[in-house]
This record gives structure tokens, C-alpha cells and sequence, in this order.
């Protein structure tokens, strides 16, 4: 005979799954109306339609919401990165590619990029895919002799800085002709890629950016502001 | 005549900042067991064992008693190093030494490190930045021409990214002892240096850690390692 179990229990865990999901997906129209750091937990609430009771169980703090919407929309955009990204077999072109779509698709919707920049780093989940994914071109490109003999991390470190620097000086709009350039230049060099090699990959004319994801939260947020 | 002052006014100040302190020092204790982004006034106040409306005198809530702790730190970490390294002449071996011991020090008392690691990074605030001997460097450094020439924020944010995640992974996987030189390696030849001036001066031995001081922040966080 089935197990019986109580059906409390079980309804109680799949509401909380549906409340997670309904206050992630009202995060793209929340954030389009104030500035990031001015959102409080009532303003979720009423995007949502949610009681603050209820944002509570699914969150601790707005910090840890706005954490798990960027890391979403982060997780969206891998796939148009990697469509283009697995198609380079040289691994350090590769990462450079990769480099600059990130950068490019978070800073085309500004929006996105002020909420990316809220991904918990280096504290955060180290088994985010996109993390993984830097890990394993990381570790190709020590393997093939492309990068220094290093510890994986420190390489995995220097990608994530330098996006996390591309994008907010983007925003920033520190942002001269060939920034992106100089950033991806540095980044191989930093990755121990000899000074030739990092100006000729930076300098490749770049125009494979991938479209946007159409749905998903970054999908939204996209809709909101075109 | 000598001015009579009242008293009263100095015994005030100081409880102020005594109980400013201790809440800041409660935040900085709960970090290294939780995301700082958990933390809410509950913890605090049972952690500094003070009642809540003490907590609202002075901070109107979490997010900003963060920002006031991480300045506080920073101003009292780098004044200490500073203090060490201020009289080396040549800017990328005070670079170099800046670097080393800021990751030392928040390894070896890892109730900063564990707290500094998780501040949002790259942010335009740089009043709150344990880096900026090392970011002021980078821009001499490259102004003198030892490094390559590139906007200092790439270059800044580039070292910044790799220390902060060196420490993370030194707090929390305890890698080998040259762990240290490695990241910083790595860092050097993306500033545009060689292979050779890389190793040399990483090779060159580096004072001793500061001694924190008995007073401040600092001092109760020397009281708990002892």
C-alpha cells in the first residue's frame, strides 16, 4: 500500500515553489521603476501581489531576492553565449568571444546590467552553470597549453572580474571606443597569453552577437524597455 | 582660567560610539557564519545584546550599518598596512607588499576577510574600499610606465577581482602557501609586466604583518583572536 502522507506538507512545499517563481518574474517590472538600491520589501510585495509574509518565506532580505533574479537572468543568457562560444576551438579566442557578448548583452539593456552586477561573488554558488562553464574553458585552455599552469579558480576569478568590470564600467560610461578592446586584452595577458597572441585576439572585428533571449526573466525585462 | 566642561558631554560621545562599535562589530561577527545578506536586526541585537530601539538611534536598518562598518575597517586596515609600506620607493614593489599583506591580514583574521569578500564589488563607493593603496599604485604604476597602458580601472578591478576571490579560496579550501604568489602572478603580467619582473618581485620577502591595534574595530577583533 502507497505510503500516506500528509497532503499539508507537500501542497505547503509546491506554494512556496509557485510564490518563488511568482515574486522572481514580477522582479523585471519591479526594477524598471526605481533604482535597484531603493527597493524595498513592501515594493516587491505589491509587484508581486504577495504578502510580505509570504516574501519572507521565500527570501531572507531584498539583497538575497535581487541576488536570485540576477543570478536567473544570468543563467538565461548562457545559451546565446555558449551558441556562439562553441563554435571557437581555439580556447583562448574562445574566451575572449565569450567575454565580450557577456559584456555586450548585459550592458545593451542597462536595466540588466545594474541587476547582474547583484550576483553574490566570489561568496555566491559555485555551481552556477555559468560558473562551471568558465571553470571548464579555464581548464582546456591550461590542458592545450593556451594559458599559465595555474590553479583553475585563479583563472575562473580573472574572467569574472574582468566582466564584472566591463559591465559596470559600461553603465558607468567610463566607456571610450576599444574599452572592451583593452579589457579582453588585458584579461588574456593576465591569463598568461603572450602579448602578440592577446593583441591580434582582441583586435578581431566582433559582430556574432547573439539576440537576447526572448522569454525567461530576461525576456521581460528586454519587452519592458523597447 | 582653564574652560570647566561639562562632563556629561564627553561620557556621552564615547558610550555613543562604544554602542555604534559594538553593533558594527556584531554585524562583522554574524558575517563570517551567514551571507551578509541574511542578517537581519533580530541578529544583531541579540548578538550585541542591546534592546532594538538602540539598534533604530543609530542605524535605520542592516543595509545601511554595512556600508558603516566595511568604511570603518577600511580606514583602520589601511591606515595599519599603509603605515608598514609607505616608505618602499620603488611602486611596484609597494604594490606588490600592499597586496600581500591585505590578503594576509584578511586570512589570518578571518572574521574580516569573511566580511570584506562579500561587499559589492566593483562599486563606484570608494570610500568603503579596503584597495585603494593598492588601486592608487596601479594608476602610479602606470603613469611611470611599468605597466601597460590601459584605463587604470581595468587594471585596478582586474588585481581587486583577484585578490578578493584569492581570499575567498584561501578562507575556505586552505590551498598551498605559494597559493598567494600565484594569484598575484597572474595579476603582474596582465598589468603588462614579464614572466621575469613577475617572479623577481614576488621573490623579494615581505615585512611582517601589522599588529592590530587595541583600540577600534580592530582592537576587538584582535581581543577575539587572542
Amino acid at each position: 500500500m502507497a505510503k500516506i502522507t500528509n497532503h499539508l506538507f507537500t501542497d505547503d512545499k509546491k506554494r512556496r515553489q509557485w510564490a518563488r517563481a511568482r515574486i522572481l518574474s514580477s522582479s523585471a517590472k519591479l526594477i524598471s521603476t526605481k533604482p535597484i538600491s531603493d527597493i524595498k520589501v513592501e515594493d516587491v510585495a505589491a509587484h508581486s501581489e504577495m504578502s510580505r509574509a509570504s516574501f519572507y518565506k521565500c527570501f531572507r532580505s531584498v539583497e538575497d531576492f535581487l541576488n536570485a533574479s540576477a543570478k536567473k537572468s544570468s543563467a538565461e543568457l548562457l545559451k546565446p553565449i555558449n551558441s556562439v562560444g562553441s563554435t571557437i576551438s581555439d580556447i583562448a579566442l574562445r574566451t575572449a568571444t565569450k567575454t565580450r557578448i557577456g559584456i555586450r548583452m548585459m550592458t545593451s539593456v542597462p536595466l540588466l546590467g545594474r541587476l547582474m552586477l547583484k550576483t553574490e561573488w566570489p561568496f555566491g554558488d559555485a555551481r552556477h552553470k555559468g560558473y562551471r562553464d568558465i571553470q571548464n574553458d579555464i581548464a582546456a585552455g591550461i590542458a592545450q597549453g593556451y594559458f599559465t599552469d595555474m590553479p583553475v579558480e585563479i583563472g575562473v576569478n580573472l574572467v569574472i572580474s574582468a566582466l564584472r568590470v566591463g559591465v559596470q564600467d559600461a553603465l558607468n560610461s567610463n566607456h571610450t571606443e576599444g574599452y572592451e578592446t583593452e579589457i579582453v586584452y588585458t584579461l588574456l595577458l593576465s591569463l598568461g597569453v603572450d602579448s602578440k597572441r592577446a593583441d591580434e585576439i582582441s583586435k578581431i572585428p566582433f559582430d556574432q552577437l547573439p539576440a537576447l533571449p526572448k522569454n525567461g526573466l530576461v525576456g521581460k525585462i528586454v519587452s519592458l524597455v523597447s | 582660567m582653564l574652560k570647566i566642561q561639562d562632563h556629561r558631554i564627553r561620557v556621552a560621545a564615547s558610550r555613543r560610539e562604544e554602542m555604534q562599535n559594538s553593533l558594527m562589530f556584531s554585524l562583522l561577527a554574524l558575517a563570517s557564519e551567514v551571507s551578509i545578506h541574511e542578517i537581519d536586526v533580530d541578529d544583531i541585537i541579540k548578538h550585541a545584546e542591546v534592546s532594538r530601539g538602540s539598534f533604530y538611534k543609530y542605524f535605520p536598518s542592516v543595509q545601511a550599518l554595512i556600508p558603516a562598518l566595511a568604511n570603518q575597517l577600511a580606514h583602520e586596515l589601511t591606515a595599519e598596512i599603509d603605515a608598514i609600506t609607505h616608505q618602499i620607493p620603488s611602486t611596484a614593489n609597494r604594490l606588490v607588499v600592499n597586496a600581500k599583506l591585505t590578503m594576509r591580514s584578511l586570512a589570518k583574521h578571518k572574521i574580516l576577510g569573511n566580511f570584506l569578500i562579500q561587499l559589492p564589488w566593483p562599486t563606484q563607493n570608494t570610500e568603503f574600499n579596503v584597495f585603494t593603496n593598492i588601486s592608487s599604485d596601479i594608476e602610479l604604476g602606470i603613469k611611470e610606465g611599468l605597466f601597460a597602458k590601459m584605463p587604470a580601472s581595468i587594471g585596478c578591478n582586474l588585481l581587486v577581482g583577484s585578490l578578493i576571490g584569492g581570499i575567498s579560496v584561501i578562507l575556505n579550501k586552505s590551498p598551498s602557501t605559494s597559493y598567494e604568489n600565484k594569484v598575484l602572478y597572474q595579476a603582474l603580467i596582465g598589468l603588462g609586466l614579464d614572466a621575469k619582473t613577475a617572479d623577481e618581485l614576488l621573490k623579494i620577502p615581505s615585512p611582517a604583518l601589522p599588529v592590530l591595534p587595541t583600540t577600534g574595530l580592530l582592537g576587538k577583533v584582535a581581543a577575539l583572536d587572542n
